[in-house]
């Protein structure tokens, strides 16, 4: 009668420990018959010389035995045994009952009374045999989820350690951008990135992924890669988010999202445009009359329709040096406290009032002592945007050039835009992009940059649209001027502009002239321009910046055509 | 139960209490399981809703995908005012029904 179903079907391996021969005999006997393989020793000492843990399932122990009992035999088997599991069963008989404690104590599983019984026998070793096969399978378990979880934490550092080099690769230090992030994990939901366009424009993105961790960092890459790819070129924050959502929606599965703004300031117009996409309001907040104005979301979250029904809504600000946009993802006015209460908009904006100048460290520490002894729930970003234009502090970000000396020749290139093309694209990065690669010119490229924009906006706002720049002087037209720009835009039926650049060899560098023709009715340039010198306000610097930048502006043909040199010199 | 859902005339309505969030996804994938071929409509009733998170938004949008993207098919119906900022901050407007 074989009893014992072994995991690997082999017989089952018993040692059996006992002085007396006859036992040992008898034992051996029975155990033979159940089907086991066994050894003996005569005492606890030979037990310990015998016991292989790999060839042993089950222990037979007799208590009372010469130079070692199974007592002490017993504390040194479960000793070297550590955490893995063999059944003693200890021997007992006679006057051995006073010993039972001990038994236990020294990790004894069961007993067996002599004279032996077969049946009792069989059902004992069964079911701790039994027993050990769960315990080593459990054991082999949890070693199993041990090195698990331990290549996870690995794996886990090293992702954490790539999504840190995507996300801060390209990401500028500026002065005018203060930000507070705890994240809840390794990864963070949140997202905040940061750079300037070659015109100088500071564009910012605050975005907050559906759920948190790893899925939701996953998709910081693509967003942060086209953020930095596209501003570095000098495109507006509509045609990054557009391509963000582009991609995103590609990429993410139904139910994910980002929940994101896009803020781009322009120091030269004073002008602060934002796209809201999902995010909780913004406020815009003046330290010096403590006036507070809410910027709501106005678009769906990012990466959930495509891109051609995407009708993003811009809203521009005009905005002052001493006004601040304040703006956080939904962790901060969720943060409960004991009660369950949320810190809401109410206390974001009773911080700022009472703060002024000091309201972002105000928000941090009223977010601190709401939320008491209460675990943190989500991401929590808080990001300030000061629109301080003073140069000395914006001015302080370094651009990575990397000059390419290619010899100056002569050559020329242009390009013609009809008003379907102007409908739908900036087209100045991709043309200064072009130059630069044509010529090496990037050591100047933020110049030729302003240069080719500022011409470029005259033309298709003064010349194809025929917006007039004097409704920029007050806030309320500074808005409308855009709205109207937009609208005139769309309703375009007819007309283009003409990019034409001339280069040639100049001393020791070289001369690249830049014309831009339009077809429309033409303008009197001096409207749109004053002095620099006495200019308090926030537009007509444009052509003036041109001239400084430039060795020659000249307006020809009413308005029509631009003409401006720019002339390069090699170190 | 957080979630209960009934059809009747092919129109399915799903009611949701408590907090709707990541803890009842399960829950809310079996009941857009219900929709079929037949279904003409879905009702998302919010009247006991307490709560809704990004991950809410994003069960949202796997039943509007799989009522095919139809906006004018899925109603968020008797959401309270809470609830009703946080679909309207996502502009949730624009893809579904809210009343």
């Amino acid at each position: 009668m074989s009893i014992i179903n072994q995991a690997d079907n082999s017989a089952p391996k018993a040692l059996i420990v006992d002085d007396s021969l006859t036992q040992r005999l008898l034992l051996n006997h029975m155990l033979d018959e159940l089907g086991y393989e066994v050894t003996a020793a005569k005492d606890g000492q030979e037990a310990i010389n015998l016991f292989d843990p790999e060839q042993v399932d089950v222990i037979f122990m007799d208590i009372e035995m010469p130079v070692m009992d199974g007592i002490e035999a017993t504390r040194i088997i479960r000793r070297t045994l550590a955490e893995r599991f063999i059944p003693i069963i200890f021997i007992t008989g006679g006057d051995s009952d006073k010993y039972l404690d001990q038994c236990i104590e020294v990790g004894g599983s069961d007993f067996i009374k002599k004279p032996f019984n077969a049946n009792i026998l069989s059902a004992k070793t069964r079911s701790l045999l039994k027993i050990k096969q769960l315990y080593n399978e459990q054991m082999r378990q949890k070693a199993e989820i041990e090195a698990f979880q331990e290549q996870e934490t690995q794996e886990h550092e090293a992702a954490a350690a790539v999504y840190e080099n995507i996300v801060s690769t390209g990401f500028m230090q500026s002065p005018n951008l203060h930000s507070a992030l705890s994240p809840m994990s390794k990864f963070n939901g949140d997202l905040l990135l940061c750079a300037y366009t070659p015109a100088d424009k500071l564009n910012v993105l605050l975005g907050d992924f559906t759920g948190h961790g790893i899925t939701a960092s996953l998709a910081s890459a693509p967003a942060a890669e086209i953020f930095y790819g596209m501003t570095a070129k000098g495109f507006g924050i509509r045609e990054i988010t557009a391509e963000i959502n582009f991609k995103l929606q590609k990429l993410l599965p139904v139910n994910m999202f980002l929940a994101a703004t896009l803020a781009c300031l322009d120091r030269e117009n004073h002008n602060l445009s934002t796209i809201t996409c999902g995010l909780p309001e913004h406020l815009l907040f003046c330290t010096e009359s403590g006036d507070i104005k809410t910027i709501p979301s106005n678009n769906l979250p990012l990466g959930i329709i495509d891109s051609p029904d995407l009708q993003l809504i811009e809203h521009h600000h005009h905005v002052r040096s001493s006004q601040q946009l304040i703006m956080f993802t939904d962790g901060v006015i969720e943060t409960e406290n004991n009660e369950g209460q949320a810190f809401d908009m109410i206390g974001v904006e009773d911080c700022l009032r009472l703060g002024r100048e000091s309201c972002f460290d105000n928000i941090l520490h009223a977010l601190d002592a709401h939320r008491g002894q209460q675990a943190q729930q989500d991401d929590i970003t808080l990001v300030r945007l000061s629109c301080d234009f003073s140069a000395e502090k914006w001015g302080l970000h370094e651009l990575h050039k990397v000059p390419v000396h290619i010899e100056p020749s002569s050559w020329k290139t242009s390009s013609t835009l009809d008003f379907n093309t102007l409908k739908r694209l900036n087209p100045v990065p991709a043309l200064v992009n072009s130059l630069m690669e044509i010529q090496g010119l990037t050591p100047f490229r933020e110049s030729i940059f302003l240069v080719v924009t500022e011409l470029f906006v005259n033309s298709l706002e003064h010349g194809l649209l025929n917006l007039d720049s004097s409704l920029k002087f007050s806030a309320d037209g500074f808005a409308q001027f855009f709205d109207l720009k937009q609208q005139r835009l769309e309703q375009l039926s007819e007309g283009s502009i003409k990019l034409i650049f001339t280069h040639a060899p100049y001393n020791n560098g070289g001369k690249l002239t830049i014309r831009v023709q339009d077809t429309g009715d033409g303008f009197e340039p001096k409207n749109i321009s004053r002095p620099l010198i006495d200019n308090q306000q926030y537009s007509g610097r444009g052509l003036e910046l041109v001239k400084t930048i430039c060795d020659s502006l000249e307006y020809t043909d009413c308005g029509r055509q631009a003409t401006a040199v720019f002339i390069w010199q090699n170190d | 139960m957080s979630i209960s859902s009934q059809t009747t005339d092919n129109k399915l309505t799903i009611s949701i209490s408590g907090r709707f969030d990541f803890g009842i996804h399960k829950e809310f994938r079996s009941a857009i399981d219900a929709i079929n071929q037949q279904t003409v409509h879905v009702f998302v009733d919010l009247r006991t809703t307490e709560y809704v998170d990004s991950s809410a938004l994003g069960m949202l949008l796997l039943l509007k995908n799989k009522m095919n993207d139809h906006k004018d098919s899925i109603s968020l119906i008797n959401a309270k005012p809470d609830v009703k900022k946080i679909l309207e901050i996502a502009n949730f407007g624009q893809l579904f029904t809210l009343n």
